[in-house]
């Protein structure tokens, strides 16, 4: 388990997630988006928790986009979860 | 008026569903005596949303007022307001109403007897995520996606995805709801489900479902 992720790179990895699920391009948004606005909606967001469990070996509720509504917050989140 | 196609789906008994879709048009601009008399007391949450969300969002309402006050003649009162995540609530009345949209395509529906999901979704590269097939699918839907060929897997995982979301919408349980321990072709087998319905547009790219249910 990654212990010390650090934040900047957690954007990056969502930012490539959120990439490949072909909804939004490169460029378009950045971490400061709110995910909401970039139309990703639960299958989206059931899809990135999925992601963020098999990735960080973090079990998280899909909700967390609504905790974490932007790139930047979620990341932040995660590293959070990911240290504890 | 929104521009835009549109279309009453099967009527199921009593004629007591009513549903449209179509797409939500170019942006408009509504005036806040417009989004009181269609939102009521939720006109608050439209203030805090921009753009195209914000569009849809009032446009998939303003669309259930037509279908409350013009088809079943009945007085509109506006939504409750309710915590996101949670099944839109009309004030004063005891219609069941739900909403879905992706991108600027539309589908709402109206309930006078029992609970009604809709959900519709365009086929994307988010349905070949493995890690969305695993918490979408029951073990045997996990396994019949496998054997298809990889063209028409995108396409099954977003018709099983859609089926159980509109399921999950009608119990208002949403994201709450393990995808993984049903069969969408179970659905329609369940003594609570009256109706699945999965009904084609024009567009190829977009599924859509209905699930009509016994209230609880």
């Amino acid at each position: 388990m990654p212990t010390d992720v650090l934040p900047t790179q957690v954007e990056e990895w969502l930012t490539g997630r959120v990439i490949a699920y072909g909804k939004v391009i490169p460029g378009s948004f950045t971490v400061d988006t709110p995910l909401s606005e970039l139309g990703l909606d639960s299958v989206y967001a059931l899809t990135l928790c999925g992601d963020i469990e098999d990735e960080f070996q973090l079990e998280v509720d899909p909700t967390i986009v609504w905790d974490y509504p932007t790139i930047r917050e979620l990341a932040g989140g995660i590293s959070q979860l990911a240290a504890e | 008026m929104p521009r835009s196609s549109y279309r009453y789906l099967p009527r199921g008994r009593r004629e007591s569903l009513h549903l449209r879709a179509g797409r939500s048009g170019s942006h408009r601009d509504w005036t806040s005596r417009q989004l009181v008399e269609i939102l009521g007391p939720d006109a608050a949450t439209a203030a805090s949303l921009s753009g195209r969300r914000r569009n849809e969002y009032i446009t998939a309402r303003a669309w259930l007022r037509e279908i409350v006050r013009g088809r079943l003649g009945l007085p509109w009162h506006g939504f409750e307001v309710v915590p996101r995540g949670e099944k839109p609530r009309l004030r004063r009345s005891s219609l069941d109403v739900s909403i879905a949209h992706s991108d600027d395509h539309l589908l709402v529906g109206v309930s006078a007897h029992g609970l009604l999901g809709v959900d519709l979704e365009l086929v994307a590269p988010v349905f070949d995520q493995p890690a969305l097939a695993r918490r979408a699918c029951s073990p045997a839907e996990l396994e019949a996606l496998s054997r298809l060929p990889a063209s028409a897997r995108r396409e099954r995982l977003a018709q099983l995805w859609t089926i159980k979301e509109s399921y999950a919408k009608a119990l208002g349980t949403g994201l709450a709801m393990d995808f993984t321990a049903f069969e969408a072709a179970d659905l329609q087998r369940r003594s609570d489900v009256r109706r699945i319905l999965t009904p084609r547009g024009r567009d190829r790219r977009l599924l859509q479902a209905v699930a009509w249910i016994d209230g609880v």
